[in-house]
């Protein structure tokens, strides 16, 4: 009886009900982070594992240890982020099928986990705060290391990753596929290099590309086949805007597309003068090359006239507009100009192509009664005009120069696939002069090799940062493009799926300033006007109801007085 | 007094104090300042961004620190100072009853003030290509966050007779839980602090309603967040109502 007082009692506390429904508060939202669920709808899709990782991770013959290595003492400004990159992780693993083991590892309360960390040559990384029992600044780990095998792979600072699914399915891939495949880019050929330097222009620089290509394929190795012949573990070449293509060159890359190599090709015969803003036929070499092999570079400008994009300069409309100078040299690709159904462009939202030469195939050369698999990659809208042979570039001239224009106005490819066994470029020709002396041609290919040839060298360059158009985006557009083109030439098609996943939302309309005032004006408008309307529509009604009230009262008052 | 809840009596309280709101000017100066507000943060950058609709649902965050409060500050703090809670609770209603009208009517406002920045969302559609589920996911999130602070700031406003008082601590509670996420990597940045309280900051960044936000306007939807939201809401109206209970 006693203890059933007691249970009444307690019941009946109020102050204990809420101290107990507090501590259930906190109770359930802690037991929740053991059992949830989460959906991601959204169209990046953070933590939508792609079908890709899965079939990699399913099919692979041994299990890959990953360790993720997170210190817990971290700054509050990365705890969210660090719970996202967890959350990740833990998906990823349920996604394997047991083939993954995940453990999560604390290196600074962890003498054991410090000292795996430094074997696999995991460093922490400095947070710029200071501690103040060492007097030191301190440092803490966010990193993943990756084993199969005896190998193993690093991400030293999972907080940058920008595309962790990506890294993690790549390196996975990479391990579990022995052989080793490295990117080759033709250097001392041109104006265009892989990093950034001083006196090199930003239009001329590869760096973003080479940076992300890198992380997968390591070093890109820098080759000059004037010198130096293409060493085996080459998959693919990049051959980007080179101002010579001479005979030794010729016979390099013959031989490299003979043994089942893949070539990047970006070259237009058109050089391009952005001090002096024309452009004119240039080296014609490479052009001449690529034609034996069924693609043809036109000798061309393009200028899509439906594209929308802009200069970073304002042009003066009348006293009180000024807008963004439209430069249809600029061409602004939308996903309807990619080719969705080949696995290079599939998903993917935009490409940006400044200054590009129209690219076809050549169909009595290479077709698919030969063998062939040929299409196109990108194409401009049906309302481009290629200016031959030379072109001025001056965006001040545009206007006028599309007044004089006659061109027909059509779509033209500017990225073109062709896949197959090519005949030798030798096979009726002498060797070059200057070719090794124990030099053995091989005229038949043993493999298909694979070319992808675009118009402008600029898609590979820094050059969409220092547009208006968007354009990180146009940037991020671009390397996503030519990083699935390098991961489908290297035969893992199903990475260039996981590039579905980024966020490409390259915006086809270009909104001028003055359509960005009336824009921005609407927004707030329409919510104060809806407001004003409301309220005066209020105010009425209630002085209608109050006039329809005293004419009531009138009405009984003088019917009493009646 | 009924003990049991009935939805048509919580309609009708909801439906007096809709209408207490907009028989003033209050309700549409509170609405127009903020659309002001959310518009000035989305425009700050909305053009410079490639027309990020991401912007908006981050926008919701100050405007709210100061527009809820200001919703909330006269559920029961005018009824308390006009000496009108007496006779409320004289109704046939139940004190659940009622704590839902006014909650309901509260959300009410909310629902109406976010449905009037729907003209960005337009702009963004028009000008660029959003993903409607960022769209979706940041509006329910606004909902939540919304829900969670009217329910905390409805019991602070039982607390307290004057509305400015009541407004000017609801403001500065929904600020530390806003910025708790902040306070705590300021106080992790003083090292003397951080050596004390260093274990605060999970706990500080686990109730701060900003953070469990930050997920669904991004699309993705955790129970461990929505659970996180009902609760906090349930736990203050809970509050709420033992607090007048137990003054009764």
């Amino acid at each position: 009886m006693q203890v059933q007082d007691l249970i009444k009692n307690f019941q009946e506390s109020k102050k204990v009900t809420t101290v107990l429904l507090v501590a259930l508060f906190l109770a359930l939202n802690y037991l929740s982070y053991g059992i949830y669920l989460r959906f991601d709808l959204s169209q990046e899709g953070q933590f939508r594992i792609t079908q890709a990782s899965k079939n990699v991770l399913r099919n692979l013959q041994d299990p890959v240890i990953v360790e993720a290595f997170f210190s817990t003492d971290v700054p509050p400004a990365f705890v969210q982020q660090i719970k996202n990159i967890k959350d990740f992780l833990k998906e990823y693993a349920a996604n394997s099928r047991g083939k993954l083991k995940l453990l999560f590892l604390d290196p600074d309360n962890d003498k054991d986990a410090r000292e795996r960390a430094s074997a696999l040559g995991i460093q922490p990384t400095p947070i710029g705060q200071l501690d103040v029992k060492k007097q030191e600044f301190r440092s803490a780990y966010y990193s993943v290391a990756l084993s199969y095998g005896e190998k193993t792979e690093t991400i030293a600072n999972v907080l940058q990753s920008r595309e962790l699914e990506y890294e993690l399915t790549a390196r996975i891939r990479k391990m579990s596929n022995p052989q080793e495949k490295r990117i080759g880019f033709l250097t001392n050929h041109g104006p265009f290099q892989l990093f950034r330097g001083q006196n090199i222009p930003l239009w001329h620089t590869m760096q973003s590309f080479t940076q992300r290509v890198q992380l997968l394929y390591g070093d890109i190795m820098q080759i000059d086949t004037n010198s130096q012949e293409i060493p085996p573990e080459v998959s693919v070449m990049l051959v980007i805007a080179p101002d010579r293509f001479s005979e030794l060159d010729r016979l390099r890359f013959d031989q490299f597309l003979m043994r089942g190599g893949s070539l990047i090709v970006a070259a237009s015969p058109m050089n391009v003068n952005l001090q002096n803003f024309m452009a004119s036929v240039g080296n014609t070499e490479a052009q001449e090359f690529l034609r034996h092999y069924g693609i043809d570079t036109g000798s061309d400008m393009l200028l899509d006239l439906a594209s929308r994009g802009s200069l970073p300069w304002l042009q003066q409309i009348d006293f009180f507009t000024v807008q963004p100078l439209p430069y249809p040299f600029w061409i602004l690709i939308g996903r309807s100009g990619l080719n969705q159904e080949h696995p290079i462009g599939e998903g993917l939202f935009g490409l940006f192509v400044p200054y590009t030469s129209s690219v076809k195939i050549d169909g009595n050369v290479v077709s698919a009664e030969k063998g062939f698999k040929t299409t196109f990659l990108a194409k401009t809208s049906a309302e481009t005009i290629a200016k031959q042979n030379f072109v001025f570039l001056d965006p001040r001239q545009v206007a006028s120069m599309l007044e004089t224009f006659e061109e027909t106005r059509t779509d033209y490819q500017v990225a073109v696939y062709v896949r197959g066994k090519f005949p030798s470029y030798f096979a009726n020709r002498p060797l070059p002069k200057d070719a090794p002396k124990d030099f053995t041609l091989q005229k038949e290919a043993t493999a298909d090799a694979t070319i992808v040839a675009l118009g402008s060298p600029y898609v590979f360059t820094d050059l969409p940062v220092v547009s208006v158009i968007g354009c990180r985006e146009c940037l991020e557009a671009n390397l996503s493009f030519l990083l699935s083109a390098v991961d489908v030439l290297n035969g893992m098609e199903e990475l260039a799926q996981l590039r579905k996943k980024q966020k490409l939302a390259v915006s086809q309309r270009a909104i001028s300033k003055t359509q960005q005032d009336i824009l921005t004006f609407l927004a707030y408008a329409i919510p104060l006007g809806i407001l004003v309307g409301y309220g005066a529509r209020r105010v009425m009604r209630r002085k209608k109801l109050s006039r329809e009230g005293v004419s009531v009262m009138v009405r009984v008052q003088g019917g009493s007085h009646g | 007094m009924k003990k049991n809840f009935e939805t048509r009596h919580a309609l009708v309280i909801a439906r007096r104090e809709v209408n207490n709101y907009f028989n003033t000017p209050v309700g549409y100066i509170f609405l127009a300042i903020f659309i002001f507000f959310v518009n000035i943060l989305v425009f700050l950058r909305f053009w410079e961004t490639g027309k990020n609709i991401q912007l908006l649902f981050e926008s919701f965050h100050i405007p709210f620190l100061v527009f809820i409060p200001a919703v909330t500050m006269r559920l029961w703090a005018e009824e308390k100072k006009a000496g009108t809670t007496e006779i409320l609770f004289t109704l046939p209603m139940s004190t659940i009853e009622i704590i839902v009208g006014k909650y309901i009517s509260a959300m009410f406002l909310l629902i109406l003030a976010l449905s009037l920045t729907l003209p960005v969302v337009g702009i963004a559609v028009y000008a660029g290509s959003p993903d409607f589920m960022v769209i979706i996911g940041g509006y329910l999130g606004a909902i939540f966050m919304g829900g969670a602070y009217i329910a905390l700031g409805q019991y602070i406003s039982w607390l307290f007779a004057e509305q400015t008082v009541a407004f000017l601590v609801t403001t500065l509670v929904f600020f530390v839980l806003y910025a708790t996420s902040f306070l705590s990597t300021m106080l992790f940045n003083v090292p003397a602090l951080a050596l004390v309280l260093g274990w605060l900051k999970d706990l500080m960044a686990f109730i701060s309603v900003s953070w469990h936000y930050e997920s669904l306007s991004r699309g993705i939807f955790d129970t461990r967040d929505i659970l996180f939201f009902i609760l906090f809401t349930a736990l203050f109206l809970y509050l709420n109502w033992r607090s007048i209970e137990k003054s009764r």
